[in-house]
This record gives structure tokens, sequence and C-alpha cells, in this order.
């Protein structure tokens, strides 16, 4: 089932990471741009996190639109995709897309030019939690067991400040940073964990309605496309487990590390908590796709 | 209000799950190999003619299932190339011209297997067209379901699957007409349909 979702599950991925990142740069630059005066992203703690994020961001966008082509049978019908505005949230999906896109490319050539605006940064991380917002309820309102719950809306959010964690913690690694910035990726590390058990909590929950569900047979349940068939289950199960032990681990790691304060030695030592944290998504997205499907 | 609205009954007393419903509308739609819009359900199991009930209390009872043509179908919501699309009669249609394959459509569909996806060309087990010579062409990367067999209708004819059933259990016509068939039977007999708690309003009636 799997095969033919790999282009959305590296899609909403690369669009969520993209959205953590920009939501991580307003949130440095709010609380950090008085070191170096307002509105101005020019001190030593903020150059590397804007110009390699904004670099980031704008590649993770491209390349997560560039494979979700992938997922279409009849690719360069692709135009028509944005023809049903009013109704569909797939449409709307693909326009908060695009305008994410302007809007960061507008942000990264104000930036090469010395005067990223706070508003911009604004209307980016708008677009692009609209995006999320539209990529959520395409999966809500389908109204399948396994997507029809808020575990849809806790996975969607909580992936952009996982990834916006990792990133920024990658970014500022073997930078100088003043101790503002690390209680700040301390507080975001401890987030992620609760979010990460939280989502796990209800995954399994998400599995006993499952399986209640399947107990009683009746007629609806044999013409239902709502629940995922009886055999994905065990499959589901052991993703999201994977999910959750690989994405904890790299969060707890990545806590650690600023507490210990060993980022600045050491500089591979910031991979292991990435590959994690990367594979630990990755599992857990699958999983969500998995649950969708009612094929076995 | 519109002027007609089709609808289809199956009377679930008459079916003897012979599948010639299936095999017609394949046929006559000119599907591709693994390609059904017309499926027979049986209540015991997902495998063929599962009986339904423990040993010695078992019974056959078959379901058929094929697109509902919703009154308020969440397909043509979800489409977002408009390729879903239903007419003023009530037939939802899908646009091979236009559609994606993105299978929104399937995804946001509450009825299992009732669409299919041509992920490849189409391959036929036959080199020639066995079915009507008007309908229309499938197509890799689009999602195709039934359509009531419009062509047939246009052409005054009942859908593939209605006129061919041995046991007369299938029927269809105009709802929104009193005197019609159709409506005369839903009138006098107990009916269900799928999913009512959906909200979709299907155009498919299970006689009871």
């Amino acid at each position: 089932m799997l095969r033919k979702e790999w282009s959305l599950i590296v899609y909403s991925l690369m669009l969520q990471a993209a959205v953590g990142i920009v939501f991580f740069l307003l949130v440095f630059r709010l609380i950090f741009a008085g070191e170096s005066g307002a509105g101005q992203m020019t001190s030593q703690t903020m150059n590397p996190l804007t110009s390699r994020t904004m670099g980031l961001t704008g590649l993770l966008i491209l390349a997560g639109m560039a494979v979700s082509v992938f997922h279409l049978g009849n690719p360069f019908r692709a135009y028509r995709s944005v023809t049903n505005l009013s109704k569909s949230w797939l449409s709307r999906e693909i326009f908060f897309t695009s305008a994410f896109f302007v809007l960061w490319a507008a942000g990264f050539l104000m930036e090469k030019y010395g005067n990223l605006s706070f508003l911009l940064i604004w209307l980016t991380l708008g677009a692009g939690v609209l995006v999320i917002l539209s990529m959520a309820r395409i999966y809500y309102s389908t109204g399948k067991t396994g997507w029809h719950s808020a575990t849809t809306f806790l996975d969607f959010f909580g992936t952009p400040v996982i990834f916006g964690t990792l990133v920024s913690a990658v970014m500022l690694y073997g930078q100088r940073r003043t101790d503002g910035v690390e209680n700040l990726l301390i507080i975001f590390s401890i987030l992620s964990l609760f979010i990460v058990i939280a989502r796990f909590s209800m995954q399994l929950k998400l599995v006993e309605k499952c399986l209640s569900s399947q107990e009683e047979y009746s007629m609806d349940q044999l013409v239902g496309a709502s629940l995922p068939a009886r055999d994905i289950i065990p499959l589901y199960r052991k993703m999201m487990i994977r999910g959750f032990f690989c994405t904890f681990a790299g969060c707890s790691l990545i806590l650690l590390m600023m507490m210990i304060r060993i980022f600045d030695s050491g500089h591979l030592l910031i991979v292991f908590p990435a590959v994690l944290v990367v594979a630990g998504e990755i599992s857990s997205r699958s999983s969500f796709y998995l649950i969708g499907s009612d094929e076995s | 209000m519109a002027d007609k609205r089709y609808g289809m009954l199956v009377d679930m007393q008459r079916c003897i799950g012979c599948h010639t419903c299936a095999i017609a509308c394949k046929q006559g739609n000119n599907l591709p190999n693994d390609v059904w819009w017309n499926r027979v359900l049986t209540f015991g199991g997902p495998a063929m003619d599962t009986p339904h009930g423990s040993f010695p209390n078992l019974e056959m009872k078959y379901l058929t299932l094929n697109c509902q043509h919703c009154e308020d179908p969440p397909c043509v919501a979800a489409c977002p190339a408009q390729a879903t699309y239903k007419r003023e009669d009530g037939i939802v249609m899908q646009d091979y011209e236009i559609c994606l394959g993105c299978r929104m459509c399937i995804m946001a569909c509450p009825y299992t297997q009732v669409r299919s996806y041509n992920e490849k060309n189409p391959e036929y087990y036959l080199d020639f067209q066995v079915g009507d010579a008007w309908v229309e062409k499938q197509q890799k990367g689009t999602v195709t379901k039934c359509t009531f067999c419009h062509n047939r209708l246009d052409k005054g004819l009942q859908p593939n699957c209605v006129e061919v059933c041995p046991v007369r259990a299938r029927y269809f016509g105009d709802l929104e007409d009193k005197n019609s068939e159709v409506s005369i039977l839903l009138a006098t007999r107990k009916y269900t349909r799928l999913l009512e708690n959906k909200g979709t309003g299907p155009s498919v009636f299970y006689l009871i």
C-alpha cells in the first residue's frame, strides 16, 4: 500500500519541516532581535540561523513540491488542481503551498539584500500554517477511523515543532551561542518530547478504536471504507512504535546535548539525533498513511 | 428541483449472487483487467460466496455494490480538478480527460472499492473491444467508476446490470417521477441505504 504513498510521505514531511523552520526563524527573531536592533538580523547569533535556514526552507519546499507530482497519475494536468478552491481541501493545500513558496522567495531575496522584515516572515508562516491546516483537513474530512481524529492535527502540527527544533539545533551546532538561545532550544526539545508522547498515546487509542469497531460485523462494515483492513493493524502498530522510539530518542539526545553543553565539541555527534528524528518521523508518517488504507 | 433524478433499487430477497451484473458491467463498459465497477459481496467474509452465521445456522446473503451516486457526493467536493462532477439527473461522473489521478475521490468516498485506479495502461484479455462501442476509453493514471451506464440511458436503454439480471433483482428509473417503477417500489416495500449515517444520500436503495 505504501508503495503508492511514498511521495505523499516525503512531501508532507518536507513541507512541515519547512514550516517548522520558518516558525523557529520568527521565534528567534522576535526574542533576540533586540540584540542588534529591531528588524535587523545581523548579530552573530542570528546570522547563521537566518541565511542557512532560509536557503534550506526553499530547498525543502521546492523538493517537496517536485516529489508530490509523483503521486499524480497525470502530472501534466497538475495545473488543474487549483480549480476547486471553494470545496476541495487538496485544491486549497496546493494553493497555499504555492503562496508559501512565493512568500519564501520574496523573503529570500529581501534577506539577501539585508532588509528581511518581520511582516514577511509572519506572512510566510501564516501561509505555512494554512498549508498544514489544509493537509490535515484533507485526511480528517475523509471520515476514515484512522484519520478522523485529533491525532491527525497533532501529528501534522507537531512535526514542524520537532523538525524546527532539530534544524535549529543543527544550524547552531558549533556556533557561538548565548544562554538565551540554548535555553530556548531546551524548552523546544522538551515540547517536542511532549508532542511525541502525546502522539504515541493517541495512536495507541486509535488502534484500540479500530480493533473494537471490527468486532461488530454489520452491513455498514461490509461496504464501509472507514476502517483499516484487519491485517494492517499489526504493521501499523510496529511502525508507530518504531517511529515513537526513534523520534523520542532523537529529541532526548538533543535535549541532553543542550543540557550538558557538548554542542561545541565533536561535530559529528549531532548526526545521531538528526538521523533518529528523521527516521522516526518517516516511520510515524508511514504508519499514518497505512492506517487510512482499507486495502489489505 | 431537477426534472430527473436517477436511482437504482436492488432487491436483496431476490439476488442469488450469480455475478451476472458484475460481468455484464465489466463487459459492456469494456473495463480493463482487474477493474470492476460492480461487485457482489457476501456477508460471511471477504472471500467469494462465504456463508454468513455459524454451523448449522448458515445462510448465503449477497450485497451488490457499485457507486452510490450520492445526492451530496463527498468525492465531488474532494476532487481538486473538478474531474468528478454531478450531472443534473443525479449521476456522478468522472471526466477522464481532466482527472489528475490524485485519488482524492477514492479517499473521500465512504464506500469501499467502488472506484478503481488505472495505475498502468489499460490491459485486456482480448485484443478487441467486447463492450458497447460508445463507452469512453479507459486511460492510464485516472480513476474510474460506475456511470449508471449513462451512454445507454441517453439511448433510452437500461444500465447493463439491470438489463441482464436473471432474477430481476435490479430496478432503475427516475426517483422524481412518482409513477415510475422505482418510486412505486420504494413506496410499497421496506428498503435501506448503505451508510445512511454518513449523510451522503445514496441513490441506490436496497429492498429488504
